[in-house]
């Protein structure tokens, strides 16, 4: 198969989605990473509502929005509540027609959230409980038996071989941030091209084009595309080059047009910039993500890249002096120690540091600094132009 | 459907002229009332004043005074609620001495003797067949909620036995084991004699009749002062033993003219020729003060009430909720039922009870219901469908079902026992169990005794022993094949629901926390019609849960007098039981609905609210709301032609399925089946459902209410088609009515029901 013909057929239309359950739609949103800004609208839709009026579906939404790596604290106390009060139900009660007990993507989105804010075995065992009994009530069927295994897999043991539908087995790691195995992958991407996606329902259509984004994204990672953690790194290097060419005009260059100056003023703005030259060769990247908390700290990171296993850390030297770069190198080494132990998809950290001071002269030591702490794959330090002049 | 062309049967009322009266007031006792009203009414109203305890008059002819010992001026045109009865009143004195009263409230007139709709030269004069007017005064409120008085009109025909006893028996009629009235004289001269059922003929002695199942006091009666009811098998039997053989066609030609009076167009044309008359009639409510007449209100008129088209409800067919439709037949074609990856067994045994004779006429029709009828097309041009093509085993994704035939060796309750003892000595002999038995049954068992009727007989039989069990009568296997195909259907889902599968839910728009629906349906179970017989009521309840209703899996069944206790029992025990299950907390918005076929008292309403707030909970809201088929109330659509659209022949005029007036913050009329509906051209005008609110009722949203009703209506596992009333009741309905008849068989145990298994099915349906 053609694999834009592939994409195309997994490209879903915008109105797919208003006709879905609020937790179905957010798996689906969940799986297709451009549709990942919808999770905030179900959950600013779902925190609105009366507690009460939260049922099971709203907080499998919730639960896949902080899969997605959203982590406002009223969203994880919100979801927390939710779940308390829904693990507080008796399930599968003799004479009652079963419902959230069988409906795998709502047990899978509660599971995803529970994992996420990492409750604790108190908060989650009325969970894993229910998740045995629903595998025997579903067992006829394959693709609810996925999803109620992916979710006791990402409750418990992250051991996703079980998971019957090879979609899943990768589609459900691959969207909630955790590795996926290379020969799953490969089967995946095989089921995938190998049948007609037109007749799919929306949610099977949503798992495949995650298993398509998978297999893109290790694409990307790949020698030929020039996109191996190597040529990250040249590519990173590079920028000081290219601010040869940063639009600061003093003054007009084209007739009826003032002059524009792109301003650099803090680490946001060095972050757009590094977006704007990485995104296009890395399908993948993803910026600003919570990881899981440690202790009363949750930390998120700038950038990551994670079919390369690597986090773009982004500093603003704003002040000069030895006491500035020693400054830099204490909050690099405590950003690796954070980032690499609660996040197992990345293992190495780039430090990009704009200097607004031009202190070229440090620049040796500094980096030396840098690099000597394990796990630092690189530091690269771009001055700020001299034609940049700054504001006064 | 147009709601721009709408009519209703009311016509708008108002008073002109002087409006400033003189009426007495006196100590209210109701002895007194009553003297006053049998002394005075053709010269006085009266009203008992509740708010002072009073008892008012107001003279309504002329040269007369108010006879209460204290007399006050009032002003009539803001005195709305003297504006019934004097309108009543008005009526009575309008048609008296020119037409027939039958009843002074609602008032009721007959038509002309000489526009008798059955005639034949060798039918006495005293058989009648002729319409009826009735007249009830109403308020109801505009959009704008500014009330509106005014009169409901309708027609409709009436038959009328006149003529004794005694000239039947001169005749050679035989009137043994009929029931009999006798006239009692009428308290308004005006007003015809009052018709009193008293008993059934046991005998017959000289010109006496010995009665049997009879009110104390009348065990004998005059045959010359006793009549036949008119109630319409006994008007046709009493023409058929008249006429013999001739009897038919002239029973055929009077129904045919009935049929025209009772169908839209011709409910209308008499309902607009009588509001005619009275407009020209000078209705005065007291000397000098006239009632104006409106015409019929119609939808364009700023008076009519709120109108609304109920969209249908959403059915669910799996639990992510992605699966849905609007249409339940259309839908379980289309994604299977709702548990179709949790129903256990696939692998069905069912057993087949029937007469012996009929074992081929049988087997030929399992075989339709479990492989489907693919080749029956029904529909005309380019939208012929199969109805029933998939079958009862794909349709509900079954697996070859295994079916063993067991026959009676005739129509007796005996034989049909037998065969059902074969069945289970079958299945204790192989170990296994029947899941479902299918059973032929002929519609001539409904005459039977219920104690002799085999159709009760299997069902307690095969219950007891934890098999459902789904009659299906042998009229029904005969059907032409593009009937039979709506048949299977039906028989289909009902016998899913009643293996314990779950066809689809019912989706809830879920505005507060936990809501239960508590629905009451009765049922009259004798052989006696004096004295009303044992009624027995029914229970169901439905809850909301995870954005859908949920069946309660206990239903109950108590007799009349029990049933104000037992409601309140199976409600505690229905909110403990799902207050447990769904983790509610005490502060959650509880929301409990009561359908009930009749209005609740005051004293049953806070009996619940008491027991309910024994069970902790701080915020419940309760809503009584009477259900009632049987109103003053009618809809016409005016574009309505008639159903189906490609040949029109039946529900002319009718209104259609859905449609709500709102006629005020505690009534709502509803149509739960329109002209689409109904089966037959000769069912005549579709009537809405009134539906009223009680006044301890705490939620008091009637548009809520009104739509969640029409909701259960479309949610039935016993028929494709909508249910005439909400679940709720009907389910009740039938639980009371099954019951009543199982009772009546000696081997029945309710406790089958009660306290088993199988009393979590629906094996009602």
């Amino acid at each position: 198969m053609n694999v834009l013909d592939l994409k195309q057929g997994l490209t879903l239309h915008p109105s797919a989605f208003d006709a879905l359950p609020v937790h179905v739609a957010a798996f689906c949103a969940l799986m297709v990473r451009d549709e990942r800004v919808r999770l905030a609208e179900f959950v600013q839709a779902g925190l609105v509502l009366d507690e009460q009026q939260r049922h099971y579906d709203v907080a499998a939404s919730l639960g896949y929005a902080l899969a997605s790596g959203e982590r406002a604290e009223v969203l994880v106390e919100g979801f927390r509540a939710d779940a308390a009060r829904h693990g507080g139900r008796k399930f599968f009660a003799p004479g009652r027609v079963p419902r959230f007990e069988v409906d795998g993507i709502a047990l899978l989105g509660v599971a995803a959230g529970l994992a996420t804010i990492e409750a604790k075995p108190a908060e989650t065992q009325w969970l894993v409980n229910l998740l045995g009994q629903s595998e025997t009530a579903v067992a006829d069927d394959e693709w609810q038996l996925s999803l109620i295994r992916a979710a006791t897999a990402v409750l418990t043991d992250r051991d996703w071989s079980k998971i019957p539908s090879i979609v899943l087995r990768v589609a459900a790691p691959y969207s909630m941030g955790f590795d996926v195995l290379e020969e799953d992958r490969q089967s995946a991407w095989a089921e995938i091209t190998r049948l007609d996606v037109g007749d799919d329902e929306i949610v099977m259509l949503c798992a495949k084009r995650a298993v398509l984004d998978c297999a893109a994204s290790v694409l990307a990672a790949m020698p030929v595309h020039g996109a191996s953690v190597g040529e990250l790194i040249k590519l990173l290097d590079g920028i000081g080059r290219s601010m040869s060419r940063w639009t600061y005009e003093v003054k007009q260059r084209v007739r009826g047009r003032e002059p524009r100056k792109w301003h650099v003023d803090h680490e946001y703005h060095v972050q757009s910039m590094l977006w704007a030259v990485l995104a296009p060769i890395f399908p993948d990247l993803i910026d600003e993500e919570y990881l899981p908390s440690i202790g009363h700290k949750t930390p998120r990171y700038d950038l990551g890249v994670p079919s390369l296993r690597t986090i773009i850390e982004v500093k603003f030297m704003r002040d000069t002096g030895q006491s500035a770069c020693a400054k830099i190198i204490e909050e690099v080494a405590a950003d690796v120690s954070l980032y690499l132990h609660t996040d197992g998809r990345f293992d190495r950290i780039i430090a990009f540091i704009w200097d607004d001071c031009g202190q070229t002269e440090e620049y040796p030591k500094l980096i030396t600094g840098l690099e000597s702490i394990a796990g630092l794959e690189k530091a690269i330090i771009i001055p700020r132009p001299a034609r940049m002049k700054k504001k006064a | 459907m147009t709601i721009a062309n709408l009519c209703l049967n009311f016509a708008s009322v108002s008073l002109s002229g002087g409006t400033v009266i003189k009426v007495g007031y006196r100590k209210y006792s109701a002895e007194l009332l009553q003297e006053l009203r049998d002394k005075f009414h053709e010269t006085h109203i009266f009203r008992w004043g509740r708010q002072d305890d009073t008892i008012v008059d107001i003279p309504v002819v002329s040269d007369v005074e108010p006879l209460g010992n204290k007399v006050q001026e009032i002003d009539l045109a803001v005195a709305h609620w003297l504006w019934a009865p004097l309108l009543n009143a008005a009526l009575i004195r309008a048609f008296a001495g020119r037409r027939e009263i039958r009843r002074d409230y609602p008032v009721q007139i007959l038509g002309h003797k000489s526009q008798n709709l059955i005639s034949h030269e060798r039918l006495p004069a005293w058989v009648l067949k002729r319409t009826q007017q009735e007249f009830t005064p109403r308020t109801i409120f505009d959009v704008n909620d500014k009330p509106r008085f005014g009169l409901l009109c309708d027609a409709r025909v009436r038959h009328q036995l006149l003529g004794s006893c005694q000239d039947l028996l001169d005749l050679n009629v035989s009137i043994i084991g009929r029931y009999v009235l006798i006239d009692l004289p009428p308290r308004d001269k005006r007003v015809q004699p009052r018709s009193q059922l008293v008993g059934r003929i046991a005998r017959i002695e000289g010109h006496d009749l010995v009665l049997e199942d009879c009110r104390p006091g009348y065990e004998r009666v005059q045959a010359a002062q006793a009549r036949l009811e008119g109630r319409a098998e006994i008007f046709d039997w009493c023409i058929d033993q008249l006429l013999g053989a001739d009897a038919a066609p002239v029973i055929a030609d009077a129904k045919r003219r009935a049929v025209e009076i009772h169908s839209g167009p011709g409910r209308l044309q008499a309902i607009q020729k009588v509001v005619t008359f009275l407009r020209t009639a000078g209705l005065q409510a007291v000397p000098g003060v006239n009632f104006e007449i409106g015409d019929l209100l119609g939808s364009s008129a700023p008076e009519f009430p709120a109108v609304e088209t109920i969209p249908k409800p959403v059915l669910v067919f799996d639990p992510a909720g992605t699966r849905t439709s609007t249409w339940n037949e259309g839908g379980i074609k289309r994604h299977g039922p709702y548990d179709q990856r949790t129903f256990s067994p696939k692998k069905l045994n069912i057993a087949v009870i029937c007469q012996a004779r009929l074992e081929g006429q049988v087997d030929a029709f399992v075989a339709k219901f479990l492989d489907g009828m693919p080749d029956v097309l029904t529909g005309s041009g380019n939208n012929q469908k199969a109805r029933y093509g998939d079958g009862f085993q794909r349709r509900f994704q079954l697996e070859k079902a295994n079916v063993q035939t067991f026959t009676a060796n005739g129509p007796t309750l005996d034989a049909y026992a037998a065969a059902c003892n074969d069945a289970l000595q079958k299945a204790a002999d192989g170990d296994f169990k029947w899941d479902i038995a299918l059973v032929q049954v002929e519609e001539r068992f409904k005459g039977l005794p219920d104690a002799l009727n085999p159709y009760f007989g299997t069902k307690a039989l095969l219950l007891k022993n934890h098999v459902p069990v789904q009659s299906i009568r042998l009229e029904t296997m005969k059907q032409s094949e593009g009937n039979l195909v709506f048949s299977m259907n039906q028989v289909s889902l009902a016998s899913y629901a009643k293996l314990g599968g779950v066809p689809w839910l019912l989706a809830a728009e879920q505005k507060v926390a936990h809501e239960l629906v508590v629905g009451l349906g009765s049922h009259v179970a004798t052989d006696s019609r004096i004295g009303g017989g044992k009624r027995f009521v029914g229970i169901t309840t439905v809850f909301s849960s995870d954005g859908s209703y949920l069946l309660s899996d206990r239903t109950n069944v108590v007799p009349f007098d029990e049933y104000a206790a037992a409601l309140t029992e199976t409600l505690k025990k229905t909110i403990i039981r799902v207050r447990e299950e769904d983790n509610w907390r005490n502060t959650d918005r509880v929301r409990l609905i009561f359908h009930m076929f009749k209005p609740a008292k005051d004293v049953e309403a806070e009996a619940i609210k008491a027991a309910v707030e024994a069970l902790d909970l701080e915020d419940v809201t309760y809503a009584f709301l009477h259900i009632a088929p049987s109103h003053p109330f009618l809809i016409f659509d005016l574009e309505q032609r008639g159903q189906p659209a490609w040949r029109p022949e039946k529900g002319v005029l009718g209104p259609s399925r859905g449609l709500h007036l709102k006629l005020s913050d505690t009534q709502s009329l509803v149509v739960f089946a329109g002209a689409s509906e109904l089966k037959h051209a000769t069912d005549g005008l579709p009537r809405p459902c009134l539906l009223t609110l009680h006044r301890n009722s705490t939620f008091r949203d009637m548009t809520y209410l009104a739509r969640q009703a029409f909701d259960f209506t479309g949610h039935s596992w016993r028929i494709m088609s909508p249910e005439p009333f909400p679940i709720t009741i009907k389910y009740s309905d039938l639980i009371a009515e099954r019951l009543a008849g199982l009772n009546q068989i000696e081997m029945w145990d309710n406790d089958a029901v009660r306290f088993r298994d199988i009393g979590r099915t629906l094996w009602f349906l």
